[in-house]
């Protein structure tokens, strides 16, 4: 016997071993271990958050140190500058000490300036920390079909244990279109109703605003919490550069935004923004502003459940037949109409690069200051593309790859109200919404069904 | 309900490709497609690594962690399911010399026995791996690289950190070392 045939026989012996394994057993010992690690990178998010928080605090303390100092000194100068202009008025030259009576309050109006420190030319000077409330309602139309198909699957798997039993009791009530078929048909087509659900975030974030030439930085947590009870967790990053002067409100800024979105097992979203904005102040109230915003979107869903609809499935079957009279083909055409129980997974990548410009109108008085954006986003360039996968029962499809141009339109909208409770702490509240002007195939139907978002949100903002 | 769903759809096989990328875009349910898909089989390979299943079963749970970790290096040039294997071997490896299992190499000599075929055949699985596991750790390791997982000396090589020469000579006197056990166990078998 030489060596290769021993080494074979061991081969063999050791490849045609099946040694039991309890799958769901070790996932369910190796699943919490995964998701550990996952707490562990948020509780690094949340002491990056803190430390960040503490070294704000630390900056805006020295600077207040700092700037109390610089007060104190102009305020004194402008006292000795003041003190020179009325005795001048008074004609009187002497440096002793002098009564200054005005004896009429136009008088003292007019030259109130005289009296004051003048303030910041820039009023946006300021460090904020912001905590943000939204309340998203999500608008959408949605078949309410998943519980009920739920419900026809779950009176099936009871039935059997078999998945080819099961598959061929479904084919079964399928082709007979028995009684039950067309009660879970009108089940299913009652079902289709608006709904409209909200999705409540928490956002905490820092701001930073430094003028003349500003800077703006945010780092933010968000904790989304949809209606469906899956939690959903965000966070971003949000950080910008923007100059500024007098003339222009912001001379140009560049932002970006990412973020992470994981709802439990289903869905995927990966989103980055990059743009630049020009304000301009027309007059007290109007403005107007123009720029340039380039997104993309990665959306990828893996359905978690399996639900039941409507479909049309053609068949063609070809037949070619040999007979004395020659070739003859015959031609059939099969139509089934049936419940089509599918998983459904989609990826899609989008692209877009937009040209953003409108006007804004700003009413303000006293405490209460509102402002309203209405604007268009024409698309300059745009890739839409992605891969739509269903897989089900009894029928399977094939992937199916898209490629979608479709510009679109986009109405921009955003509409805010703030009340300054007292200097520097105030309420703010605003809408903003992109209204798609066209409803052509959008790729985001595949994920969020026909749904226009409109945001909302309060925010308490405390000045320092 | 989860469970049953997942056992109504485990059969809906997608792409290999795909799978990967939703793993890592960090979908659990995608995860556990990946592990159900792929570890029946990683599961033997630990096996062989294993003197008993629940520390095999804690081999795979390690190669997982480790294979979830890291698949945004895998790079896509070989099978995935090998790429697989080979950090589970790896962590079956690394669990192994842990154990420090001494044997020592000269007990019942380097003579080459011949042997009968039939006896191999007939033994149990379980036997043979008795005694392959009584080689010592080094050869015995490398003799499975070897002849069970089919690499080649090269590859041994780089998987160890070793020479294809040290591979190539520990194969042959994990083989001689083989014979001369299974022929030392028939004789005393026979008396």
């Amino acid at each position: 016997m030489n060596y290769d045939e021993t080494d074979d026989i061991i081969a063999k012996k050791y490849w045609n071993a099946e040694p039991h394994f309890d799958a769901e057993g070790v996932w369910s010992a190796l699943e919490p271990r995964l998701r550990k690690k996952k707490r562990r990178s948020l509780l690094w998010l949340f002491m990056g958050i803190s430390f960040m928080v503490f070294m704000a605090f630390l900056l805006i303390w020295t600077k207040n140190v700092e700037a109390g100092g610089d007060v104190a000194a102009n305020k004194m100068a402008k006292d000795q500058s003041k003190q020179e202009k009325v005795l001048a008025q008074l004609g009187n030259n002497s440096n002793e000490p002098q009564e200054v009576i005005f004896t009429q309050e136009e008088e003292y109006l007019k030259d109130k300036s005289l009296y004051s420190i003048e303030e910041h030319p820039n009023p946006k000077k300021s460090t904020s920390l912001i905590m943000n409330v939204n309340l998203s309602p999500d608008l959408s139309l949605k078949s309410k079909i998943d519980d009920e198909a739920l419900e026809v699957v779950q009176s099936i798997s009871k039935s059997t244990d078999n998945d080819s039993e099961m598959e061929s009791e479904l084919s079964t009530i399928l082709s007979k279109g028995d009684n039950f078929d067309r009660q879970l048909k009108e089940v299913l087509e009652s079902q289709e109703t608006l709904s409209i659900e909200y999705i409540q975030s928490l956002t905490t974030s820092l701001e930073f605003v430094r003028s003349p030439l500003l800077m703006d930085g945010v780092i933010s947590f968000r904790e989304m919490y949809p209606s469906n009870k899956k939690n959903r967790y965000t966070f971003g990053i949000f950080g910008g550069y923007f100059l500024h002067s007098r003339s222009l409100e912001h001379a140009g800024g560049v932002n970006f935004d990412t973020y992470n979105s994981r709802t439990a097992e289903e869905e995927a979203l990966d989103a980055f923004d990059l743009g630049i904005r020009i304000n301009y102040d027309l007059s007290d109230h109007w403005g107007m502003f123009g720029g340039l915003r380039y997104s993309t979107a990665f959306v990828g869903r893996m359905a978690d459940y399996v639900y039941l609809e409507t479909i049309t499935i053609p068949e063609y079957t070809v037949r070619i037949i040999q007979t004395d009279e020659g070739v003859v083909e015959e031609k059939e055409t099969l139509m089934y109409d049936g419940y089509y129980q599918h998983r459904s997974n989609n990826y899609l990548q989008s692209k877009r690069l937009g040209f953003l410009g409108g006007v804004e109108y700003r009413l303000g008085e006293g405490r209460l200051s509102s402002i309203l954006n209405l604007g268009l986003e024409v698309p300059l360039w745009t890739d839409h593309s992605g891969i739509i996968t269903h897989e089900g029962r009894p029928y399977n499809l094939a992937s199916e790859s898209i490629d979608i141009h479709n510009p679109q339109v986009l109405v921009y909208t955003a509409f805010g109200v703030r009340y300054e409770l007292v200097d520097g702490v105030g309420l703010q509240g605003s809408i903003t919404g992109f209204l798609p002007l066209q409803n052509e195939y959008n790729p985001s139907y595949q994920i969020n069904k026909k749904s226009t978002l409109l945001g909302a949100n309060l925010e308490i903002q405390i000045g320092l | 309900m989860k469970a049953a769903l997942w056992q109504l759809l485990k059969n809906r096989r997608m792409d290999i490709q795909q799978l990967i990328n939703q793993v890592r875009k960090g979908m659990p349910l995608a995860q556990k497609e990946m592990f159900m898909r792929f570890s029946p089989e990683l599961y033997k390979v630990a096996c062989r690594y294993c003197s008993d299943g629940h520390t095999a079963n804690d081999i795979i749970q390690e190669s997982w962690i480790k294979i979830f970790n890291n698949l945004s290096t895998y790079k896509e040039e070989g099978k995935f399911e090998s790429w697989c294997k080979v950090i589970v071997i790896r962590t079956a490896l690394s669990h192994r010399r842990k154990l420090k299992i001494h044997v020592d190499i000269n007990e019942f000599g380097f003579d080459d026995y011949s042997l009968d075929p039939q006896v191999l055949m007939d033994m149990k699985l379980d036997d043979l791996m008795k005694v392959i596991d009584s080689i010592p750790r080094d050869y015995g390791d490398i003799f499975k690289l070897f002849v069970i997982e089919g690499y080649s000396h090269k590859e041994i090589a780089e998987l160890l950190d070793i020479s294809p020469s040290t591979s190539r000579c520990k194969v042959s006197l994990a083989r001689k070392k083989l014979r001369s056990i299974l022929s030392h166990n028939i004789k005393s078998m026979t008396i």
